[in-house]
């Protein structure tokens, strides 16, 4: 399961910057107690090593001190990058494995564009129990192997989505990078020429969505903006 | 004619074959290089004298639609014979969609470079017919530019009783929106800038500079001014290969860069300050961010540190000069040259717009919607400065190896002459990879290979690799002599030695090893092996071991001392601030769950500035402060040092912090608008803030200058440090030193001897003799 609805990066985000307050205000307030307790009272006070021009100073070191410094962040780095492979495990799920039921998109760049292929249906459940397909606001139809021509993308609530991302190559320009970023579910993976790349989500709640393009692809880099529908019922 | 004259002129005549010889740039239509009015000032006459019409443009086009369009010229001062040739002519441009030849007039009409123009049997009429067909896009506004002028053909003219007289043109300018752009939303995509604005600037330059020059001159000996002088003078500092010398260049270099980079910044800063912003267009802003991006790295930071290395490597290990003078002063002449190459993309219509990662394939793509004209000389101009990198390289890793003074062991340098020697190898290993993959892409964008072209089994990835793994250790290579600035000055300014120097050294050595294998993190979310992802995200998280060991050594440092408030301790200071923040920062990237959010957004940009600025700069500050009465004999002045620091730090902060905030909410960097209004107030206050921190630049500038003839005077040591620089007078004699000195050792009772030979000169340092 992908992240689509921010948990795994909220729960992240949350240790990290826990681990960066405590690590920060450590050393600022070592800092700001040092600079305030030993600073020169008064100018003539001689200095207490008596640095010499040209001569190498008196070395001072205190190897546990050193160690204490040199272990514990060792300690805390493993554990952070523990939770950081954790996360990692979670992101990228194998795109070929066929053991989860997956709804399957193309998701195709051009400078400056998107273009969005639907490979299976998206099936709604209304409240009378009848199922019907999902017919876009332009009155496509989504049905098996259509494109959507409204320029937006539209996903069925609670089903894991694998997006298959590839870039136009129409013969006139050579194809660039791009990469689908969706901020709200924090989920981005570069589209590369001449490979495939996958990206696996699920969307957890309806609404829309923005999606920008963030590998810089040219002029209109900035203009390559598309909406995420997510639309369905999302219960069990 | 002597001898040298013979070569200067040799060689002059061999750079213009040269550059005849180069393959042309090619240009935008209005740029230098292209006809720019294509030639149509020939004729005489401007906008007005005749009346150039296109009829049947559509009021909106639809995709892929033909128009039949009419072009005619009229002149009633110019009537012309009625069965007569040589009528008039015209040339058409749009900015997108094709043309062909209208039915009727196949004859008259054929194509030219990206437009239409009239054949020679169409001189003989005065309208055309064309057919446009209309570019599949409909969201864009397509711009129309006709030239035309009328010919008066072989009447003769009253006044004077010749045809060739009557001959004036003139200019046409439309635009047709597309269906899909009707409703507003589009911009139009303006052209390059005319390129009388780039030749005015240049000149203008070119002529400030001279002033400058002649200024700087004037105030060297007010007494005895006399131009004759000048060629001299500009000699000596062209020709010279004495280090302090050559460091004093870099170093003006890198202060008229940095400046150059702040304006950029400022220009799309104000371009960013509010939603929906039109302030820059589209290219401007494109080519701005990447000018500003390469500029402060290449351009400001890596000579500013150059600078200081060369001024003070020699004296604090106590040698007479660099290993090679005269492959430094090269060093510094190739890259104000290539400088010249960045910034000559301009003349070509546009600056490079490749962002400074340059990224394939984006960066060797032609065509309408590939990278810019300029790019092609901005990947030339990096080929150079990797050229210029390597020579340094290895002259600081020779003088650092085989030119120490007896006593400078290993382990008993200063911990800046350590950092420049880290820096430098890892630099020197990590260029080729960068200069391998330039060349490639110069390759790419000239003679047709296709290294990064996935079409024709290219990989797009392997520009990455290349890139990062140069890049990520160039951020060690700026950040670690920043590190040995902060040692120098913590350890002179607390009065006692560095705590730890042994864990400093090592410490400074781990980084140079760890951060040649973790450039992979610049990758997550590029379709990267996902073992080879984990591998790089431990690696990454490594490097916080070693620079927070160096980070506790300073604070251990300052324990039981008693800190002096001078402003470079003051910088000093405040870089420990900044460059933990960041460095804190700089955590959050290699966590997959966390990247897959952060890659490329403004969280991105917060993270390297605190790191770059609050890192590299604050440290380059700190060292200006406290090298400059070594360079010149006189302090700077203490109070616009602390006014300067004072506004830069809280200017720096208020910049750059909010940024983190921006990330989180997904701002994408290299945006050149947006469209979320909640995004405006932040914005607001960064381009504030930027604003203030650029001014506050301007006060260091002035110090620099006043203190130069003002400044409090100084004698060997006025700080108090030990290092053998401050042994010898202030400014130093040249050649550095006249009899090579010796260190003492505080933790022995006699000095260390060494033997000849080079092998125990590059363990010991050198011999007395």
């Amino acid at each position: 399961m992908g992240p689509a609805d921010y948990t795994i990066f909220r729960s992240l985000m949350i240790t990290w910057n826990f681990w960066s307050l405590v690590v920060g205000i450590l050393t600022f307030a070592l800092l700001f107690y040092l600079i305030i307790r030993f600073k020169q009272v008064s100018p003539k006070e001689g200095s207490p090593d008596n640095l010499t021009p040209g001569v190498f100073p008196k070395e001072r070191d205190n190897l546990t001190l050193e160690l204490i410094w040199f272990i514990v962040p060792t300690i805390l780095v493993l554990y952070l990058t523990f939770i950081a492979w954790q996360s990692m495990i979670a992101l990228w799920v194998d795109p070929y494995s066929e053991e989860q039921e997956t709804f399957d998109i193309t998701i195709e760049a051009y400078q400056w564009g998107w273009n969005f292929y639907y490979h299976d249906e998206i099936l709604i459940i209304n409240e009378t129990g009848n199922i019907s397909t999902f017919t876009t606001p332009t009155g496509t139809e989504i049905v098996n192997g259509s494109m959507s021509i409204d320029g937006n993308l539209y996903l069925p609530c609670n089903q894991q989505i694998k997006a298959k991302l590839i870039a136009l190559d129409d013969g006139a320009d050579i194809p660039v990078l791009h990469a689908p970023f969706v901020p709200e579910w924090a989920i981005k993976e570069d589209i590369v020429p001449g490979m495939e790349t996958f990206m696996a989500f699920t969307p957890k709640e309806t609404g829309t969505y923005d999606l920008f393009c963030a590998e810089y692809c040219g002029q209109q880099h900035s203009k390559m903006l598309a909406k995420v529908h997510v639309v369905g019922a999302c219960g069990e | 004619m002597n001898k040298n004259k013979v070569r200067i002129i040799s060689l002059l005549l061999v750079i213009f074959i040269a550059l005849a010889a180069t393959p042309q740039m090619t240009s935008y239509p209005t740029g230098l290089g292209t006809n720019g009015n294509n030639g149509c000032t020939c004729h005489s006459g401007g906008l007005g004298t005749t009346t150039v019409i296109v009829d049947g443009m559509p009021d909106s086009f639809t995709g892929g639609n033909t128009y039949d369009l009419t072009i005619t010229v009229s002149n009633p001062d110019l009537t012309g014979a009625e069965t007569s040739s040589n009528m008039g002519g015209f040339r058409l441009f749009a900015s997108a969609g094709t043309f062909s030849a209208g039915e009727n007039f196949t004859d008259l009409v054929q194509e030219s470079e990206g437009g239409v123009t009239h054949t020679e049997l169409g001189n003989d009429v005065r309208s055309w017919n064309v057919i446009w067909t209309a570019p599949d896009n409909e969201g864009q506004i397509v711009e129309f530019t006709a030239h035309g002028n009328a010919v008066n053909g072989n009447a003769l003219t009253p006044t004077d009783g010749k045809g060739n007289t009557g001959d004036k043109w003139s200019t046409f300018e439309a635009t047709v929106p597309g269906a899909a752009a009707l409703g507003g939303g589009a911009v139009l995509i303006e052209q390059a800038e005319p390129f009388e604005v780039a030749i005015a600037a240049i000149t203008f330059s070119i002529a400030l500079f001279s002033l400058m020059l002649v200024y700087v001159f004037y105030r060297n000996n007010p007494d005895g001014f006399n131009l004759n002088g000048l060629t001299k003078w500009l000699k000596k500092w062209m020709t010279t290969t004495d280090h302090k010398e050559v460091g004093t260049l870099y170093f003006v270099f890198s202060f008229l860069f940095l400046m150059i980079g702040g304006v950029f910044a400022i220009l799309f800063r104000l371009q960013l300050a509010v939603a929906d912003n039109d302030f820059l267009t589209q290219d401007q802003y494109n080519s701005f961010f990447t000018l500003h991006g390469t500029t402060m790295i290449f351009l400001a930071a890596m000579p500013m540190i150059a600078a200081f290395a060369n001024w003070i490597i020699p004296l604090q290990i106590g040698a007479k000069d660099l290993a090679f003078p005269r492959v430094n002063a090269m060093g510094f002449w190739m890259i104000a040259f290539s400088s010249v190459l960045l910034y000559g993309g301009v003349l070509a219509g546009e600056g490079a717009d490749i962002t400074w990662t340059m990224y394939a394939p984006f960066s060797n793509s032609l065509g309408d919607k590939g990278a810019s004209a300029g790019t092609t000389l901005f990947v030339a101009g990096v080929i150079m400065l990797g050229i210029s990198s390597t020579l340094s390289g290895v002259n600081f890793i020779a003088t650092v190896m085989t030119m120490r003074a007896p006593g400078v062991t290993w382990m008993k340098m200063p911990l800046f002459s350590w950092s420049i020697f880290v820096a430098n190898a890892m630099l020197y290993l990590s260029l080729p990879a960068l200069i391998i993959g330039t060349v490639y892409l110069f390759l790419d964008r000239t003679i047709g290979t296709h290294f990064y072209d996935a079409a024709v089994g290219g990989d797009p990835i392997l520009w990455a690799h290349l890139f990062w793994y140069f890049g990520h250790p160039e951020v060690y290579v700026v950040i670690l002599p920043a590190f040995g600035v902060v040692s120098e000055v913590l350890s002179t300014s607390a009065k006692r030695s560095i705590f730890g120097y042994k864990s400093m050294v090592y410490a400074m050595a781990g980084i140079g090893v760890v951060g040649f294998i973790v450039w992979g993190h610049h990758m997550i979310t590029s379709g990267m092996d996902p073992t080879l992802r984990l591998i790089m995200m431990l690696t990454t998280m490594l490097v916080a071991i070693p620079t927070g060991v160096k980070i506790f050594n300073w604070l251990a440092t300052l324990w039981g001392g008693s800190l002096v408030f001078k402003t470079h301790t003051i910088w000093a200071l405040g870089f420990l601030v900044t460059f933990t923040m960041g460095g804190i920062s700089g955590m959050f990237f290699p966590v997959a769950g966390l990247d897959t959010h952060f890659h490329d957004t403004y969280f991105v940009v917060a993270h390297f500035h605190y790191v770059l600025v609050g890192g590299t700069l604050f440290g380059m500050f700190s060292a200006i402060y406290y090298w400059y009465p070594k360079a010149v004999g006189r302090k700077l002045d203490e109070k616009l040092g602390l006014l300067h620091f004072l506004i830069t730090f809280v200017a720096m902060n208020g910049t750059f912090w909010p940024m983190h905030q921006l990330g989180i909410e997904g701002m994408p960097r290299r945006y050149h608008t947006y469209s979320v209004d909640s995004w405006t107030e932040l914005n607001s206050f960064i381009t504030m803030s930027a604003i203030i921190m650029g001014l506050a630049q301007l006060i260091l500038a002035w110090n620099i200058i006043r203190s130069y003839k003002h400044g409090e005077k100084c004698g060997k040591d006025p700080w108090g440090g030990w290092s053998l620089e401050w042994t010898t007078t202030s400014p130093p004699p040249t050649p550095s030193f006249h009899e090579i000195p010796t260190q003492g050792d505080a933790n022995l009772h006699h000095a260390e001897t060494s033997g000849g030979g080079l092998f125990s000169r590059m363990w010991k340092g050198a011999d007395s003799k």
